[in-house]
């Protein structure tokens, strides 16, 4: 029998689905597993580990989520880090450098005597990455779980990057595209969202007309959403001209959603450059929502006609996941994770312009037959491949499979 | 062309491909390139087998099944089995030739299905599609 969380899962994704991750469980008996990254709010990575940790805690499985701590050089450099592994020419100095080695130092103390002893250590993303340096003795697999698109990372940034996460014993990138060239196994495992939590559950039509009314949203216009840090890589400004460029020809109202993470100090200059974009068009609404602000883009998803994700670059995209699981298509980027989840002509439209942006606004909004389909489809997509329960049963797959060593098939139940 | 149905051994196939690829690539000085993102990607599975607790005893009770299997179990017994079962085949086909007689007309469906033009969900459909239209017409059979 399921406890009673995991029968809510059970509810939305499948028995057998729960079933599988217990069988999974059975097969890691004792096993002590800490994740460690750089933020506990804010981002894809604090909020896929604020359920996935529990989760697995459920299942039997001692597993404990630590955070980093640094100051605002640390997050600078990070930054840098982040940008460069995108494939921004980003300057690193070697106080930078200084900076995040210092704070990585500074957490050893706390850190080691946990991760030391753990059985799997899962570091996420380059910001904790030198900590298997600092701690030789430690008994357990290390995994560098790297959550950003790493397809083409500027070269400076990456060797320097490279012999600190080499020494892993595994990876995980999200695509195969991100792969690098790395004296370990590389496992590709997408991330998902919760189905259950504040920010994707259903939600009754009345809490949507609050969010509206909130925000000053004219019930009447049809609704155009992109939801996101406020980062160059989302392309905010491209958005804000793809509609209005579409606006020429359908009636449209934008309203961008985002905030920022505390790991990301350069969301202060990207939003004041929107605010400039926008000026005082009155159906461009620009919003600065507070990192658990999840009921509330819950429902401007839920609002929306259509979602856009435009962005230049992409880890994985989970915007794009959560508008899908509620039933819109979306108009993303043609770059990284967005393009395992943005089907042309079936769950949305891939592009790489605002003008391509303002064309499939134009579509979609006068084929609203069209857009209830590809909505369909794409709620089934995201049912199938990315909500968190898949995303568990393949965390726990790679700890079994690395306890199985390289053996091709493993028989488990 | 490859048709990758005419290989019954994966491993064949993949040589095959690999002939392909090594053949272009000693006709030409230049290496072709890739547009980003659009690289060909040779990736490598371990396969982890669950036991999903369905058992069926007859044709009728497979085709009850059918269609509430996990898109994983439509992936192993009807894909993933052409390369693990000697010969190549099905579960489903090969399971229906060890126990029943005069079953050739299913079997000759199942085998005819071209699982590449369908996701896991539309093959699962199909699949289902094929069980039911049997046993209905032949009930004592499928009993």
């Amino acid at each position: 029998m399921f406890s009673s969380k995991l029968a809510a899962y059970a509810d939305v994704a499948g028995a057998e689905v729960i079933d599988h991750l217990h069988q999974l469980a059975r097969s890691l008996p004792g096993v002590r597993v800490v994740h460690v990254n750089s933020t506990r709010v804010g981002g894809g990575v604090a909020e896929i580990l604020e359920q996935l940790v529990p989760m697995k805690r459920e299942l039997g499985i001692d597993a404990s989520w630590e955070v980093i701590e640094g100051n605002a050089a640390f997050f600078h450099v990070t930054k840098s880090f982040h940008n460069g592994l995108q494939g921004n020419a980003v300057e690193v100095t070697a106080a930078d450098l200084q900076a995040y080695e210092q704070t990585n130092r500074d957490n050893v103390e706390r850190l080691a005597p946990m991760l030391k002893d753990a059985d799997i250590v899962i570091i996420h993303d380059p910001q904790p990455a030198a900590l298997l340096n600092l701690i030789p003795k430690r008994r357990g697999k290390w995994i560098w779980r790297c959550h950003i698109d790493v397809s083409r990372p500027h070269r400076a940034v990456w060797k320097y990057l490279r012999p600190i996460v080499a020494p892993y014993d595994a990876s995980i990138f999200s695509l195969a595209a991100f792969a690098q060239s790395l004296p370990h196994p590389q496992y590709l495992i997408p991330p998902s969202i919760d189905p259950l939590s504040a920010k994707n559950c259903e939600l009754a039509p009345a809490d949507v007309e609050a969010v509206r009314e909130e925000f000053g949203i004219d019930p009447a216009v049809p609704m155009a959403l992109q939801v996101s840090r406020y980062d160059w890589f989302k392309d905010p400004i491209g958005v804000i001209r793809a509609c209005r460029l579409a606006r020429r020809y359908v009636p449209l109202q934008l309203v961008l959603a985002g905030g920022g993470a505390t790991d990301d100090p350069e969301s202060e200059a990207v939003l004041d450059a929107v605010r400039k974009e926008a000026g005082d068009d009155p159906d461009i609404h620009v919003l600065v929502l507070p990192a658990d602000a999840h009921h509330t883009i819950n429902a401007l998803q839920r609002a929306a006609d259509i979602v856009l994700q435009k962005s230049t670059r992409e880890g994985f995209g989970l915007t794009v996941t959560e508008a899908m699981w509620k039933g819109k298509p979306v108009i993303g980027g043609d770059t990284g994770g967005i393009v395992l989840q943005v089907i042309d002509y079936h769950t949305g439209f891939r592009v790489s312009t605002p003008e391509g942006a303002a064309f499939r606004m134009r579509y979609l909004l006068t084929h609203p037959e069209q857009l209830d389909t590809m909505g369909l489809k794409a709620r089934r997509f995201v049912h199938d491949h990315f909500l968190l329960t898949r995303h568990l049963r393949e965390y726990l797959t790679l700890m079994v499979g690395l306890v199985h060593g390289s053996e091709e098939r493993i028989e488990l139940g | 062309m490859l048709d990758p149905l005419q290989y019954d051994d994966p491993e064949a196939l993949r040589q095959a491909l690999l002939d392909v690829i090594e053949e272009r690539l000693s006709e030409t000085d230049l290496v072709p390139w890739a547009p980003r993102e659009h690289e060909f990607i040779f990736l490598r599975a371990q396969t982890v087998v669950f036991d999903t607790g369905l058992r069926a005893h007859s044709l009728s009770e497979l085709a009850g099944l059918i269609p509430r299997l996990a898109t994983g179990s439509v992936y192993y017994h009807f894909v993933e089995a052409r390369r693990r079962l000697p010969g190549g085949g099905d579960d489903f086909s090969l399971w229906i030739k060890n126990t029943r007689n005069n079953c050739e007309a299913l079997t000759d469906q199942l085998t005819a299905l071209d699982y590449y033009y369908a996701s896991l969900t539309g093959l699962r459909a199909r699949l289902a599609a094929i069980f039911a239209d049997w046993i209905n017409r032949y009930p004592v059979e499928a009993a």
